[in-house]
């Protein structure tokens, strides 16, 4: 595991972090990148106009706007890759080696010295014969798992009979898969737009597409909800939450190339191995980084706060404790 | 005694059984020590002499670790036990509650929950210990009727020693001293100085000072220096809930555990599943357990130590027909009560840093008994002060529930610029003491099983009065706090205030899981001795959570470490755990 550092390595790495983050990539390393997407990445919408459906769809949920703090347009979950974040893991187990979870330790967004330049989440992580059984049935269903897996048939009929004793389920304790959800979903979509509209979704106004989505199965819409969340604010090498300039790759905070939700919520993203102090062994003292400060206020914070932000924050606090007197009966 | 061919098992691999495991590896006494682990391992090498050989998977990735989400689960985490195949059944009595599903469910993965917590390294105190003559002295504030209270067999100073050696074991880093009259003496500094300390952290604390309590640096298992060989942690605040990917974090995998297979003498064996105790007379003969894929395998030792947290250890202990009736009793879980503010208008950012760098112990009650003459208030526990919540669970909220159920004017991705639910987020938690009773107990269920076919816990617990007494009487001053920590020409909204349980639907979060095989001197009323033995088992001990006698109000880690190196001692010398404390790791003491 990665040693100290000493104050002028700190220093070093993190000045040529931001610039080699910056440049392309170098060719051995974007191959071994390459392969291990090409070994996990397998999609799963065939119809190019399911898929377009599904990227609208997550378009309006987190939609493109203007983000008020710069005037800049800010991309919505379409732009950031969203759909691909589930269609990756629709179709997880149509892949040589699934990608459910990604590797580790470290993406290549934050290096120092040697360590931290290879993107070792670009692989998946191997999956335990367990967490594969689990991950199959969430993505194929109960019954999709047992027939493409017949080895699991016993263990299936045990999470089934749980099912039923839990009461989540079919009455025989079966469980939809995500790709059933998804199709069914999609179809739906994909229908409603015809009868009405008599055109596809995709061709649709954002304002008809809303229209729809109100109209849709809410279980369905609550699960594109999740994912999108995931897909728009997870690491990117799940395939959402891209950089704005896909030819290159992401950067860390203080790169050009930051994910697009990251930048959003202004979060810096995975750290390691940076961090965010580095402890100078002279001094027997820890240094901060101005910009990203751990234990003072965040440099240029307003000090002064408008009424429209106080009047939501009143709004939402107040809505917050009523929730919880609801649920505390 | 000098018999040096016995072979030992550990089932377990977490913040007890490592510390148990170390100490027979060490003792020269085993020739052969299996550490069974139900989960998978997320490093490799870690044998390897050469810390920075020491590779681990781990990583700062929130979707790995609890955010991916199932039709029917609310967090699948990469190290967690997965509910769709191992659910359990939460029974709460008091509110007509019966649910199937995930129940305070801890890491099964190498090293155990440790490597997932932000782990605070508290120690009990010496009138934590002897809970019930308080109790008998200050009957008017501390009332314990109806529950099944004992003292300790131990004492604090019994397990002082234990306490330094799992300290510098596992590398903690604590301020010079804690606050009198809450802090407990002890023998020798801790063996770090706090680290970078969380502005959200400070922002609280000088709240807490303003209210005229004693907020201090949080002792925790991870490092401020460099730490035999393992690098000072770099503050990247994916702390609470994630592994640490550079082995700052004092996980037991990469000190004890990896002590212990450093001396060749130790066998790890992960995703082995133990799950039958082959009982021969008063010994326990083997352990019946299933490998990775459901094969059914038996392995005989002389000695047996479970160590599985406290519901899958007397689970365990179910299984295999112990027949002690007070097996599972006594499960304990502290009653976390929650004080959140929305504090504008600058960020706190309490996404950099350790999750928990600040606390106080002002409601957890003084440190020693003859104190609390002038205390008159209600036994709580300590405070942690802490901020906001992971990137992705945060925008579930708005696109979900809160988004739409408040009907906010600003669309979800203002409220992920604002932040009002991380970045301006700041919360007190409130760990406190809850009571053992009899009825609060771990049972197999009847009817559910997880995959391999084996009977699942079913667990029923309610609240005693003594918690929420002293949760509702906290809360006004959690509040207090709160409101004093808005620096000036600033504000703070209060958007929660009360006990976390009931805000998750009844099911306890908690993950200090305690009881169910208590420590006693009486077979009729306890589970195991002072030593961690089973009553009138000649050759089984229990060495993690299970053993509490009371629960106290701190973060249980640090005390199942030291009990867990106590039993392994116990185990070679019964009378005199100390002297094998002393043989083992003489240095430290």
């Amino acid at each position: 595991m990665k040693i100290a550092l000493s104050r002028r390595q700190f220093l070093w790495a993190a000045s040529a972090g931001v610039v080699a983050a910056g440049l392309p990539a170098a060719a051995w390393k974007r191959w071994q990148v390459e392969e291990a997407r090409a070994e996990s990445r397998a999609r799963f919408f065939a119809d190019p106009a399911d898929y377009a459906t599904l990227q609208d769809l997550v378009d309006r949920i987190i939609p493109p706007d203007t983000d008020p703090n710069t005037g800049l347009p800010s991309p919505g979950a379409k732009a950031a890759g969203v759909a691909d974040y589930i269609d990756f893991l629709l179709g997880a187990f149509l892949a040589s080696r699934p990608f459910i979870f990604a590797g580790g330790p470290f993406s290549d967004r934050n290096p120092v010295g040697r360590e931290g330049r290879i993107d070792d989440m670009a692989r998946p992580l191997s999956l335990t014969p367990l967490q594969a059984l689990a991950w199959r049935i969430r993505i194929m269903g109960t019954q999709g798992a047992a027939n493409a897996n017949p080895i699991d048939a016993a263990r299936i009929k045990i999470v089934k009979a749980n099912n039923v004793l839990a009461g989540i389920g079919d009455s025989n304790g079966d469980l939809p898969g995500f790709q059933q959800q998804y199709r069914a979903g999609i179809a739906a979509l994909r229908a409603a737009a015809m009868a009405k509209y008599a055109k596809d979704f995709p061709a649709l106004t954002s304002a008809q597409q809303d229209a729809l989505i109100a109209a849709a199965d809410p279980d369905f819409i609550a699960l594109v909800t999740n994912h999108a969340a995931e897909g728009m604010f997870g690491n990117p090498e799940y395939g959402g939450n891209q950089p704005p300039d896909r030819t290159r790759p992401a950067t860390g905070a203080d790169g050009d190339n930051r994910p697009i939700g990251w930048t959003i919520a202004n979060f810096e993203g995975d750290r390691q191995p940076l961090g965010y102090t580095s402890f100078d062994p002279v001094t027997q003292t820890f240094i901060e980084e101005p910009n990203h400060p751990v234990s003072t206020p965040d440099p240029g914070d307003p000090s002064f706060l408008d009424p429209e932000t106080a009047q939501l924050v009143h709004q939402l606090a107040k809505g917050l404790r009523t929730m919880n007197r609801g649920r505390r009966r | 005694m000098a018999d040096r061919n016995k072979t030992a098992v550990v089932i377990g691999s977490g913040a007890g059984g490592s510390m148990a495991a170390r100490v027979l590896a060490k003792s020269g006494r085993f020739q052969r020590v299996t550490v069974l682990e139900k989960g998978p391992n997320y490093f490799k090498l870690l044998d390897h002499p050469d810390f920075r050989k020491v590779v681990t998977s781990f990583s700062n990735d929130e979707i790995k670790f609890g955010s991916r989400t199932g039709p029917q689960t609310s967090s699948d985490s990469v190290d967690d036990a997965d509910p769709l195949l191992d659910p359990r059944r939460f029974i709460n009595p008091s509110f007509g509650v019966n649910v199937v599903g995930e129940v305070n469910s801890l890491p099964q993965i190498v090293g155990g929950g440790l490597n997932h917590a932000d782990w605070k390294a508290r120690r009990l105190r010496p009138a934590d210990f002897k809970l019930k003559t308080l109790a008998e002295m200050f009957p008017a504030h501390i009332n314990i009727a109806g529950a099944n209270v004992a003292d300790w067999p131990l004492s604090y100073d019994d397990l002082e020693p234990f306490y330094t050696l799992a300290e510098y074991i596992v590398g903690v880093q604590g301020p010079a001293a804690l606050p009198a009259p809450f802090a407990p003496p002890r023998s020798k500094p801790y063996p770090m100085p706090p680290g970078v300390p969380q502005y959200v952290a400070l922002v609280l604390a000088q709240g807490a000072r303003n209210t005229g309590f004693h907020p201090f640096a949080a002792p925790m298992g991870a490092t401020s220096r460099p730490y035999n060989g393992r690098p000072v942690c770099n503050d990247c605040g994916f702390d609470g809930g994630f592994g640490c990917p550079i082995g700052a974090k004092s996980s037991p995998a990469i000190t004890a555990l990896r002590d212990a297979l450093l001396t060749h003498r130790t066998r790890l064996m992960p995703e082995a599943y133990a799950y039958r105790l082959n009982l021969d007379g008063h010994r326990v003969a083997s352990v019946s357990y299933f490998d990775a894929h459901g094969a059914s395998h038996e392995l005989a030792a002389d000695v047996f130590v479970i160590a599985a947290s406290a519901i899958e250890s007397a689970r365990l202990c179910l299984l295999s027909g112990l027949s002690n009736p007070n097996i599972g009793r006594n499960l304990m879980f502290h009653y976390q009560t929650l004080a959140v503010g929305i504090f504008l208008p600058g960020r706190l950012h309490p996404h950099r840093g350790r999750t928990v760098t600040h606390m106080f112990d002002d409601f957890a009650g003084p440190a020693q008994i003859a104190q609390y003459a002038g205390f008159n208030q209600p036994r709580g526990g300590t405070v942690e002060l802490a901020g906001g919540q992971p990137l992705i669970g945060e925008a579930k909220l708005y696109l979900g529930p809160i988004g739409s159920m408040l009907g906010l004017p600003g669309t979800p991705k203002d409220l992920m610029r604002l932040s009002p639910l991380r970045e301006h987020l700041a919360a007190l938690t409130l760990q406190g003491e809850d009571l053992p009773q009899l009825s609060n107990r771990v049972e197999l269920d009847p009817g559910l099983k997880d995959v391999f076919g084996v009977p699942v816990a079913k667990i029923t617990y309610q609240n005693h009065p003594y918690e929420i007494d002293a949760s509702n009487f906290y809360q006004p001053l959690m509040a207090e706090v709160l409101n004093a920590a808005a620096p000036a020409g600033t504000i703070v909204e209060i958007s929660f205030l009360g006990p976390a349980v009931e805000v998750s639907g009844f099911v306890p979060t908690s993950a200090h899981i305690l009881g169910t095989l208590r420590m006693g001197p009486d077979p009729a009323t306890s589970v195991t001795d002072a030593g961690g033995k089973f009553h009138g088992l000649d050759n089984l001990y229990a060495a993690d959570g299970s053993l509490f006698t009371t629960s106290g109000g701190m973060n249980p880690s640090l005390t199942i470490m030291a009990l867990g190196y106590r039993v392994g001692c116990s185990i070679i010398d019964p009378k005199e755990p100390l002297a094998v404390a002393k043989s083992i790791d003489r240095k430290l003491l």
